[in-house]
């Protein structure tokens, strides 16, 4: 008899087997005494092993609560996740400043180039076009433009200045969002030291 | 009986949460209710009992202390049979209480001749099982003591259920040829 079937008959006993498995296993035991009698000795096994049993002289339940109460400490352990390094906050900050410079020269000269003679003319006729450049900063222009169409303010847009001061306005805001998180992940880094430090 | 039982579960959950944030008599409740299992589990491992009654204490602290860290998606019953089987194994390092299989089995088949009292006898399960390496005995324990599954012993002690099967064959076998007299004798 081979292992894996010695193994089968644990799983046949414990009740771990599938239907197909245990219809197998028992078409092998017709035809396998050796397997019948170790079968038999493992129930007898069992009932064996069911004698080693616990002494009646252990606490008793309300002893041991009582007495597990007196040792508890104090504080829980607690498993604070791994703070970002200071390195991520200062990538994230330069990086917002970065695209914050460049959208403020896009729009600088952009406008510039309002000034040279004869763009007016050239942007009138782009604009003339379906789908094409409507202004000198297209793609977030537009964006702002259904957005206030949808919801009903399209007459606050139209100003070409408005992109300028919208596009910055939501940039000061994200990087400000960025300074209070950097700031907030500062102060959990605090409480941990404080706290493993007690 | 489904719903009682799924009542038995939320009540356990709130039990846990409770704990978690720190609730003394939440706790209480928790060992109130797995302590006897516990106790089982270690006495088992250690087959003393003031080493049993002290692991299973430091078992219960090492549990309030880890609570907060607790994920309710593994059963809270696996955990805490986790944390009671290493609690009673660091005991037994420390303690170190000697077993010898093979004075176990000579002295057992001496003794089968003279019709085993049953105190003998359980004592003689007891020292066989002690004598079988950690790996296995722990298998043995969850599998014929708290009648786990081989699912259950999987998570329980983080091992593959075909370890769990191989391990368990190891310490029934193991068990069957250390005791073969005595299961004679049955």
């Amino acid at each position: 008899m081979n292992q894996h079937i010695e193994t089968w008959i644990d799983a046949y006993l414990d009740g771990e087997l599938n239907e197909k498995q245990i219809a197998k296993f028992e078409k092998h035991l017709e035809t396998c005494p050796q397997c019948l009698e170790l079968i038999n000795e493992r129930e007898k096994l069992s009932g064996l092993l069911q004698t080693y049993q616990l002494p009646d002289t252990f606490k008793n339940t309300e002893q041991f609560i009582h007495d597990i109460n007196m040792l508890l400490p104090r504080e829980q352990t607690r498993v604070f996740k791994k703070p970002r390094t200071g390195g991520f906050w200062l990538i994230g900050s330069i990086g917002l400043l970065i695209l914050l410079t460049f959208t403020q020269v896009i729009n600088l000269i952009s406008n510039l180039l309002l000034l040279v003679p004869g763009v007016d003319t050239l942007v009138d006729q782009a604009a003339a076009l379906p789908g094409l450049i409507q202004t000198t900063v297209p793609w977030l222009q537009l964006f702002f433009e259904q957005w206030f169409t949808f919801s009903g303010w399209g007459f606050v847009y139209g100003s070409l200045t408005f992109t300028s001061i919208a596009l910055t306005g939501l940039l000061m805001l994200i990087y400000l969002s960025w300074l209070v998180l950097g700031w907030s992940n500062q102060l959990t880094q605090q409480k941990q030291q404080t706290f493993f430090n007690q | 009986m489904v719903v009682a039982s799924i009542q038995q579960i939320d009540m356990e959950t709130e039990l846990i949460s409770r704990a978690q944030n720190g609730d003394r008599d939440a706790f209480g409740d928790l060992v109130s209710k797995y302590h006897q299992a516990v106790i089982r589990v270690v006495y088992r491992m250690c087959g003393e009992m003031h080493i049993a009654e002290d692991a299973a204490q430091n078992a219960f602290i090492r549990a309030w202390q880890n609570l907060p860290n607790y994920q309710p998606s593994a059963s809270f019953r696996s955990w805490l049979y986790r944390i009671a089987i290493n609690a009673a194994l660091d005991m037994l390092r420390r303690e170190k209480p000697v077993v010898d299989i093979e004075n176990t089995v000579i002295s057992q088949s001496f003794k089968v001749e003279r019709h085993l009292m049953k105190e003998e006898q359980t004592q003689l399960v007891k020292r066989t099982i002690l004598s079988l390496p950690e790996t296995s005995r722990t298998v043995l324990i969850l599998r014929e003591y708290e009648e786990l599954s081989y699912k259950e012993i999987s998570e329980t002690l983080d091992i593959p259920v075909g370890t769990v099967m191989s391990r368990l064959n190891y310490a029934r076998k193991t068990l069957a040829n250390a005791l073969r007299p005595s299961l004679e004798d049955v």
